[in-house]
């Protein structure tokens, strides 16, 4: 009887493992391993923005902006050109709030309708030597340079709010943006994305 | 022995309500929009995640920007709430991916509540989609323990 309760017993162990093992669940503290950088199995944490809050947060705004059909077509034939303004870090957190922008600009590009200024904030350029060509090739063929003022500009500014109940943490990132029409310097479009993070701890994974 | 197993039948029971939380709706009986409704082809893999995120309805449209949009309206059709991930790929005219590593977003869906999830497709040239969901992993509100490790909650 023992014997047939300790054979039973095994079996169920071993058919646990074997289930746990087929679900492929992410393996915490084991060897070093790539991860798809826009899956399910990155690491969260509570306290702090992780990478793919960045892409959630990028890929909630571009999607609400081309959804809106805020950009208008100001160039027939041509795309219509958008420049970046300042993204405000109002975090306790310190990191390149390109991390945003990059998935932003690129998403907007691939619309083949919108074409990213590298006019920077007080005049100056994402590319030196693409101005710098540009001005020589000017001078050489004694023209001047394309006018590349943009017709709208983006500007974001990233909040965030931390509380607790007991030992449960939350925080919320918002990460706004606006986009002002040029010609007449008003906003036409603003819309905060918020990534909210509950937990006791860091996990991998959501 | 007795008393003490009525006091734990008691705390189960709470905890067993506590986790059953369904939502009530309200719309009009003759809705004025007119949706683009597209016939879906369904995988099914895992049966508990069909009823934690059954999928009632599959809409398409160009949107104001002149791109294409697709909604799926998706129904917990549990009593407690619970997340799930999603991701949506799009295609071109030849079947080709456009965004082979495409985002995975986090839902949060009360019981029998209907939540609607949608994607944009940036690329002029998409044709077509498809839409992968799958089990949180993290953490679960209804989770009765509390929560073991960091989630995304309602977004």
């Amino acid at each position: 009887m023992k014997k047939t309760t300790f054979i039973l017993n095994s079996l169920f162990i071993l058919a646990g493992g074997l289930g746990l093992a087929a679900c492929g669940s992410p393996q915490a503290g084991g060897s070093a391993q790539y991860i798809d950088p826009n899956g399910e199995r990155a690491i969260v944490n509570v306290g702090r923005i992780n990478y793919q809050d960045f892409n959630m947060a990028a890929g909630d705004l571009v999607q609400d902006l081309l959804k809106t059909g805020a950009i208008k077509d100001k160039h027939p034939g041509g795309p219509t050109l958008v420049a970046i303004s300042r993204i405000v870090n109002e975090t306790d957190q310190q990191f390149d709030t390109d991390q945003l922008i990059s998935t932003i600009r690129a998403a907007l590009l691939q619309t083949g309708k919108i074409a990213i200024s590298n006019v920077a904030l007080g005049g100056a350029t994402t590319d030196q030597l693409a101005q710098e060509t540009a001005n020589k090739n000017a001078f050489m063929q004694n023209t001047t340079t394309p006018n590349n003022a943009p017709d709208y500009t983006l500007y974001g500014k990233i909040m965030y709010d931390k509380t607790s109940a007991g030992d449960v943490k939350q925080s919320a990132y918002i990460f706004d943006l606006q986009l002002t029409d040029v010609s007449t310097q008003t906003t036409i479009w603003e819309k905060p994305a918020s990534i909210v993070k509950q937990g006791k701890g860091s996990s991998i994974g959501f | 022995m007795n008393k003490n197993f009525r006091y734990i039948c008691a705390a189960l029971l709470a905890l067993a309500a506590a986790g059953c939380a369904t939502v009530n709706t309200v719309e009009p009986a003759y809705p004025v929009a007119k949706v683009d409704k597209v016939p879906d082809k369904r995988i099914i893999t895992n049966n508990t995640l069909n009823e934690i995120a059954y999928v009632v309805e599959v809409d398409r449209a160009k949107n104001a920007g002149g791109f294409e949009e697709v909604q799926v309206k998706l129904q917990n059709t549990k009593s407690g709430a619970k997340l799930v991930n999603y991701a949506f790929e799009w295609f071109d005219q030849n079947g080709i991916s456009l965004n082979r590593d495409p985002q995975w977003h986090s839902l949060s869906i009360e019981g029998g509540e209907i939540r609607s999830i949608g994607d944009v497709a940036v690329w002029p040239n998409a044709a077509d989609w498809r839409l992968t969901l799958s089990e949180s992993v993290g953490y679960s509100p209804d989770m009765q323990q509390g929560p073991v490790g960091g989630g995304y909650h309602h977004q």
